[in-house]
């Protein structure tokens, strides 16, 4: 053992290196001690072997230096700070009350680094040092480097480290010492991940400001259980959103003042942004950009006054990647959908499972205030569920950092096509919560593909559906002209795209016009080859849709002759491809035909009758759909009742309807409506009018609320009224 | 290494290359059971077969169906085969007679096991509690002799010795093992083993829990007690883990004169080391064990290496089995 006790002037990494290796001996002495009958511990002089130690222990001790150990030239960048006392005052509170750790999160630019800076302006008197260390991309990485930070450690070189590695752990051993030895405040810049360096420094006797853009669980949220609440015990988290309303004006006078030429229109200039602000909702940094785009702009730099994520110069590019920076596909894609959906926000359940997301992406996203989740409240007083909603400065930049190509635009229009493929049967309140979307969607993404009619036909059926009749007949008829411009006549597609634009204009009972289009649609296929496999089905469509038309102008023959051949065709394809649409095309093909034949052939309409019910009985794909179908096939069969002169059962059915439509199409329905004028009919033949008058009388208000524009059928219940 | 200490390692190394190919005819604790078997088959007043059938069918409670069955006894008492798991070999104990103390002397000598196992829900167990405290003691000293060196090269940053201590254990094997003393590959920082089974498996024998065979904790002893080690305290440590003492009269299953080889380089390490300083009686203890290993291996008794790591062979290169 080496018995030398004087020491030259040395460095505070040598003395380090001595300590430990001091403490090393030391270790293996009392070893030796406790193994004196192993070789290593015979014959050894204890006693003089721990004096020894001791005397070097003294002598280490003598040279420690008093100095500062640790420095770090880094700075926070310069920009406007105004206002922000609320929060300086609770970073205060928070290191006065005992945390040692107050955890500055929100998104970019929101004013966490400059707020860390204001607070040791203000309050670094009471510390022996204040230091600021850049934290991104990792502090491993700023301590392995020399840039902004020096310790009494020599400069990194090959010769004397083993490893940059090594350095960095050496400068950071130094950096512990002085925060054991100094009362210091340390700001840690733009934290990003949860790194074992960060926590070792956590355990250090000082007070830290962290700003990170990501939630303060998020840092910590590998340390174990029971770590998790020495944790808590010691780190309070700030959540740091947009200015107060009120600082504006200090904002915007702060940034005046460093304009020497203000020409006059401040208060115009005032105005623009507080508007832009409020739009904003007062995030610093895009006030900031704004107002050097406007001075920019009066410099004659040609810029548009708008939001920065849209302004060109370099800066603003850097702050759009900037404010995605760091986060996962799964984050980034959540972020695109919600940018693309309405902006005033999506129902959490639905998005949800609209885009497959799990939940803890989204939670992700909450917690660092990049998006806000919050109840929705109707206007009756009742909630409407949790909504969520992207920050307005991240929409922008998401939608113009991230490349929106058609495949994306596809991606999405699918998925909401998909999600709303069965919006038929779906309960009305599933409906309800995906009206906006579809309607932002198509907004945004008109019918104007050909190729992707199919889906367009979707979202545009959802329209209809929820009673967006004039939106529906808009993008229906925008579909088939991008259609036929795109296919020429004739053609499946085109003749599919009239179907559809027949339908929805059916379902607003413009029946004339709905006529028109299912013509077309006939005459469209039988002069087209087949183009895919829907042909056949597309056929029976359009035959059967023809026939209801013939059957409404009374031409029963005309009706019955094209009934016919749908079912030829339909019989046929289910025959060879025994699926449930063809089951279903069949159910309701079956029903016309009973209907047509009950007048002229009774039997041959009682077997239309039973395949209906057969049909129908094999194609329910959920509780909402069997009851759905159920009343649409109790119709023809109340009819049939009334046939039999069974009117008592008839009525029964059709007040069975009625509640059916009632639970899944709503009560002001067209469906619920005609249900109950059928109703009524009913209870007339069974001798009570009373109830029928007031069922009528009710159906009557609600035509004139919801129905105005249906004179027809006002004009026939007030008929059946009188 | 000097010659006189390479002359006295072969000599040790020649002997138990003699008494392996004694105990591989014939096991002593092999011809224990076997005395056991005579005694409880005179007793019963029957021939070999007879006495196989019933062992086995009281050593697996159903009827023997045939000769196959009988075979495995008569496998077992002539040491070719052992029972497949402790139960069995207890109950193998329990149809011979055998009364406790015999019945942990069988599976400690004949079979080469601790004398107990423990599993998770042993961890309250007074026995366990004990016996883990001493691995606890061995892993935190094993730690506390590392170096400032050390400690920087082979622990993470930001993390205790406590949580590498695989890595600090694989590579001192590795300076075990590898081609030259004090070569960089023993100390190498990046090189940290990834196999995730070996990794719980070693934590699991760190915590006694399982099945650990003999060599197994008898490797994790030397490697982890060095350079304090000495044939007295490797054998306190042994019977305080439940295991049989050093012997040069046994050998392992397979007929390895293991414990010969343990004993022969501790007495000549106690000898040659008497009194020198930590780091040069711990390369001492490398230089031998790595020269009978060699020597071992260039004999074709791979058996007899004590530092035989299957599992981290391919990962450093060494030519032993």
């Amino acid at each position: 053992m080496d018995t030398r006790v004087q020491y030259d002037v040395q460095t505070y990494a040598d003395l380090e290196e001595d300590r430990q290796q001091l403490t090393y001996e030391r270790r293996m002495l009392e070893l030796q001690r406790k193994y004196s009958m192993t070789p290593p511990g015979q014959g050894v002089d204890f006693d003089a072997q721990e004096g020894l130690l001791a005397e070097r222990e003294r002598v280490l001790e003598q040279h420690r230096t008093q100095d500062a150990l640790f420095s770090s030239s880094y700075d926070i960048p310069l920009s406007l700070f105004v206002g922000r006392e609320h929060e300086l005052r609770d970073i205060r509170g928070l290191l006065m009350s005992g945390k040692r750790v107050v955890v500055v999160s929100g998104i970019g630019g929101i004013g966490k680094s400059a707020l860390a800076k204001e607070y040791a302006r203000r309050n670094g008197a009471e510390y022996d040092a204040v230091l600021i260390i850049p934290a991104s991309p990792s502090l491993s990485q700023c301590f392995a480097h020399d840039t902004h930070l020096n310790s009494a450690e020599p400069p990194y070189s090959s010769k004397r480290y083993a490893s940059r590695r090594e350095y960095g752990r050496r400068k950071f051993a130094c950096l512990c010492k002085m925060l054991e030895r100094h009362h210091c405040l340390v700001i840690l810049d733009d934290v990003t991940k949860g790194e074992p360096y960060l926590l070792d420094l956590l355990a250090q006797p000082a007070d830290f400001l962290i700003t990170t853009r990501r939630a303060s669980s998020e840092l910590f949220a590998r340390k174990a259980e029971s770590d998790a609440r020495e944790v808590s015990a010691v780190v309070a988290g700030l959540v740091l959103e947009g200015l107060d309303a009120t600082d504006c004006q200090g904002f915007f006078q702060s940034a005046l003042a460093e304009r020497k030429n203000e020409e006059a229109g401040e208060d115009t200039l005032y105005a623009q942004f507080l508007a832009f602000s409020k739009e904003v909702l007062y995030h610093p940094l895009s006030m900031e950009l704004w107002l050097r785009a406007d001075h920019a702009n009066r410099s004659g730099a040609q810029i548009a006054r708008v939001a920065p994520a849209s302004m060109g110069d370099a800066r603003s590019t850097a702050f759009q990647l900037d404010m995605i920076r760091g986060l996962t596909p799964q984050e980034r894609k959540a972020l695109l959908w919600l940018s693309l959906l309405p902006e005033t926000g999506v129902n959490l359940p639905w998005f949800l499972s609209f885009t497959g997301m799990s939940e803890h992406v989204l939670a992700g996203l909450i917690a660092r205030s990049q998006v806000r989740c919050y109840e929705e409240m109707a206007g009756n007083g009742y909630t409407e569920g949790m909504h969520v909603l992207v920050h307005p400065v991240l929409r922008s930049c998401v939608i113009r950092s991230t490349d929106i190509s058609v495949n994306k635009v596809k991606e999405l229009l699918i998925c909401l096509a998909r999600d709303v493929e069965h919006a038929w049967t779906e309960p009305r309140e599933v409906n309800q919560r995906k009206e906006e979307s579809v309607l932002c969607v198509l907004k945004r993404y008109p019918p104007t593909l050909p190729w992707m009619a199919e889906t367009f036909d979707l979202l545009i059926t959802f329209l209809w559906i929820e009673e967006y009749y004039s939106e529906a007949q808009r993008y229906a008829l925008q579909l088939f002209r991008a259609v036929e411009s795109y296919y020429g006549s004739p053609h499946q597609m085109v003749a599919f795209a009239a179907l559809r634009t027949g339908a929805a204009f059916f379902n607003d009972r413009k029946f004339a016009e709905a006529d028109v289009w299912y013509r077309r649609a006939l005459t469209e296929l039988e002069e087209c080859e087949p183009f895919n496999k829907d042909y056949d089905g597309l056929r029976v469509t359009a035959l059967n849709k023809c026939a209801r038309t013939l059957q409404n102008e009374g031409d029963q023959i005309g009706a019955w002759e094209l009934v016919a051949q749908a079912l030829r065709v339909a019989e046929r394809c289910q025959m060879h491809h025994d699926e449930p649409r063809w089951q279903l095309k069949l159910a309701y093909l079956y029903r016309r035909a009973a209907v047509l034949l009950l007048r002229r052939d009774r039997k041959r309409a009682d077997e239309y009758l039973a395949k209906m019910h057969d049909a129908a009985e094999r194609v329910y794909l959920s509780e909402h759909d069997r009851a759905i179908r159920v009343a649409d096939m109790g119709e023809t069969d109340a009819l049939f009742l009334q046939d039999s002169e069974r009117y008592e059962e008839a009525a029964e059915v059709l007040r069975k309807n009625v509640d059916t439509y009632r639970t899944y199409r709503g009560p002001m329905h067209e469906d619920t409506l005609h249900a109950k004028e059928l109703l009524a009919d009913a209870l007339v033949l069974c001798g009570d009018e009373s109830g029928a008058r007031e069922i009528l009388q009710d159906v009557l208000d609600a035509l004139k609320e919801h129905f105005p524009l249906d004179r027809v059928w006002m004009r026939r219940v007030v008929d059946k009224l009188r | 290494m000097n010659k006189t200490l390479l002359r006295g390692l072969t000599d040790d190394a020649q002997d138990a290359l003699r008494a392996t190919e004694a105990f591989r005819v014939m096991r002593v604790e092999t011809r224990w059971v076997q005395e056991r078997y005579e005694a409880f088959r005179k007793e019963m007043n029957l021939s070999k077969s007879e006495c196989d059938q019933l062992l086995y069918e009281k050593t697996f409670a159903r009827n023997a169906d045939g000769p196959s069955c009988a075979q495995r006894i008569r496998f077992w008492r002539t040491g070719r085969y052992y029972p497949k798991n402790r139960v069995t070999c207890k109950s193998f104990a329990k149809a011979l007679g055998l009364s406790a103390s015999e019945e942990t002397h069988c599976i400690q000598h004949w079979y080469d096991r601790s004398d107990r196992t423990f599993r998770r829900a042993d961890l309250h167990d007074t026995l366990y509690l004990r016996r883990v405290a001493v691995m606890n003691e061995l892993g935190e000293e094993f730690l506390q002799k590392l170096t400032p060196a050390e400690l920087r090269t082979l622990c993470a940053p930001g993390t205790r010795p406590q949580q590498n201590i695989l890595h600090v254990y694989c590579s001192k094997v590795s300076e075990l093992v590898s081609a030259q003393i004090g070569s960089k590959d023993g100390l190498s920082e990046t090189s940290r083993t990834d196999d995730a089974t070996y990794a719980d498996r070693f934590s699991e024998e760190m915590r006694l829990l399982g099945e650990i065979s003999r060599t197994t904790m008898l490797r994790h002893l030397l490697i982890m007690s060095a350079p304090f080690i000495s044939v007295e305290l490797l054998n306190t440590r042994l019977s305080l883990l439940g295991y049989r003492p050093l012997s040069q009269n046994n050998s392992d299953r397979n007929g390895n004169a293991l414990d010969l080889v343990v004993l022969r380089v501790l007495e000549r390490y106690e000898r040659d080391c008497c009194g020198q300083a930590p780091a040069a009686c711990d390369l001492w203890l490398k230089e031998a064990w790595r020269w009978m290993d060699g020597y071992f291996v260039a004999h074709d008794a791979p058996g007899l290496c004590v530092f035989r790591f299957k599992h981290l062979n391919s990962r450093l290169n060494v030519g032993v089995g």
